[in-house]
């Protein structure tokens, strides 16, 4: 028979014993022979790659470091440009938010034109209390005009030349400002010192002031608009002996940090002092 | 050369002071970046007419300031005639002769403010203007005079070198 030829017989063989080893791998049976056979060749796999890729990184590093270095110097360039615009842009962040506040300031008073200004100095002596900004004639500035921010008074044009303005701030030794209080209406003066502390003066001794009054321009003398904001009172000394109340304020201005101002330009001051007996 | 850079110098000078160091006060005091530069730059052995810088200095600061004619143009020019005066006398020790000057100069300056503004201004109380104004701006002054004349010396030198014989 054709079947039992010797030949077939070797194939047929063959096939079992393939099939034989596919089962018994299969099944698991094998794993453990075929760990132990496969465990040297890894080994022997993994020493061969580690020392392949060490000596690629051999030739190929000393360009990657030289590309990493330009990447590098480039990355540190365009952080540093970032860095600058983060700078710029904080900065007009904060001008566009004191700018936004004099424009609400300004709409909430129509019948008066502004002119923004920026402090560009401050007076080189230490007993006196004036800013120089950057507007002048030039502008429509005059002498006189008020200047105020969006948080109250700031002073009084005192000199004016093409392009710049030097003020007078109403915390100045020699500045007086007529105020009322806002609750009584109480008129009074109040006056500027060396240390920047205003106080008010000729305050009626009968009139009640207390600490957080708020304190306006009068418009009294003709120097300043009325009802522009000045500040609140701080402390009160009231002597019994004594013709009038004494109290200081604090200012609504922060004058240490000045940085624009509005100057008010279609107010005409009035100058009384001819008519001063 | 230290003379043709006096101008700019003398103008730069006067507009770090009204911008950036009138903004820098400790208690109310000021100090003088201006008067105790130019005194360093009196005392550097090589200097000469000083005293137009200092006219000059006074003359811009006198434009600037309220109060015109004797503030700051007297002070100063006074002070640059004590350092004409002082420096051919005390020249060995010149950072000696550089405190003394700086605190001269500072209370000609401090004296001279309080009076003008006094009389033509306001009555400023007088305790008051030397204990919170004066001391701190004489000390200031004093102060920032050690490395206003280290630079100031080693700007001279350079741009005006001793001639070797």
């Amino acid at each position: 028979m054709k079947i039992l030829d010797p030949r077939w017989m070797r194939v047929g063989l063959v096939i079992l014993v393939i099939v034989g080893v596919l089962l018994l791998t299969l099944s698991g049976y094998l794993t453990p022979a075929l760990d132990s056979a496969t465990r040297p060749v890894i080994g022997i796999q993994g020493w061969i790659s580690t020392r392949f890729l060490a000596l690629k990184d051999l030739f190929t590093l000393p360009r990657d470091v030289a590309s990493l270095r330009q990447r590098n110097a480039e990355l540190e360039a365009e952080v540093s440009r970032l860095n600058t615009d983060v700078i710029t842009y904080q900065q007009q962040l904060k001008e566009a938010q004191v700018l936004y506040a004099l424009l609400d300031f300004a709409r909430t008073s129509p019948e008066n034109q502004y002119v923004a200004c920026s402090v560009i100095g401050r007076d080189p002596s230490p007993f006196l209390q004036y800013i120089i900004i950057d507007h002048g004639s030039d502008q429509g500035i005059k002498f006189g005009m008020p200047v105020v921010t969006d948080n109250g008074l700031v002073g009084t044009v005192d000199a004016v030349t093409a392009g710049a303005s030097r003020i007078q701030l109403i915390t100045d030794p020699a500045s007086v400002v007529n105020i009322q209080l806002e609750n009584t209406g109480t008129e009074a003066t109040i006056t500027g010192s060396i240390t920047g502390e205003i106080q008010l003066s000729m305050l009626p001794q009968d009139v009640t002031v207390q600490n957080g009054d708020i304190i306006l321009t009068s418009g009294l003398g003709g120097k300043y608009p009325a009802s522009i904001m000045v500040g609140q009172v701080s402390s009160v000394t009231k002597q019994v002996n004594s013709l009038f109340q004494q109290a200081t304020m604090q200012p609504s201005v922060d004058f240490s940090n000045l940085t624009v101002v509005l100057v008010i330009t279609n107010f005409r001051p009035l100058d009384i002092v001819p008519l001063m007996p | 050369m230290i003379a043709i850079l006096g101008i700019p110098l003398v103008v730069l000078l006067v507009i770090i002071q009204t911008t950036v160091v009138s903004r820098l006060n400790i208690s109310y005091g000021m100090m003088d970046i201006v008067l105790v530069s130019l005194i360093a730059v009196g005392i550097h052995p090589r200097s000469k007419h000083i005293i137009y810088w200092f006219l000059l200095a006074g003359f811009l600061l006198a434009i600037i300031s309220p109060i015109r004619l004797m503030y700051p143009l007297v002070p100063y020019a006074l002070t640059g005639f004590l350092v004409e005066y002082l420096r051919k006398r005390i020249w060995r020790i010149p950072l000696i002769l550089m405190a003394i000057l700086t605190f001269l100069g500072s209370l000609i300056s401090q004296f001279t403010a309080y009076l003008t503004i006094y009389f033509t201004q306001t009555a400023l109380p007088l305790m008051d203007s030397i204990l919170q104004v004066s001391l701190p701006s004489i000390t200031l002054n004093i102060l920032i005079g050690l490395p206003i004349y280290l630079v100031i010396k080693d700007w001279g030198d350079t741009l005006s070198p001793q001639e070797v014989e």
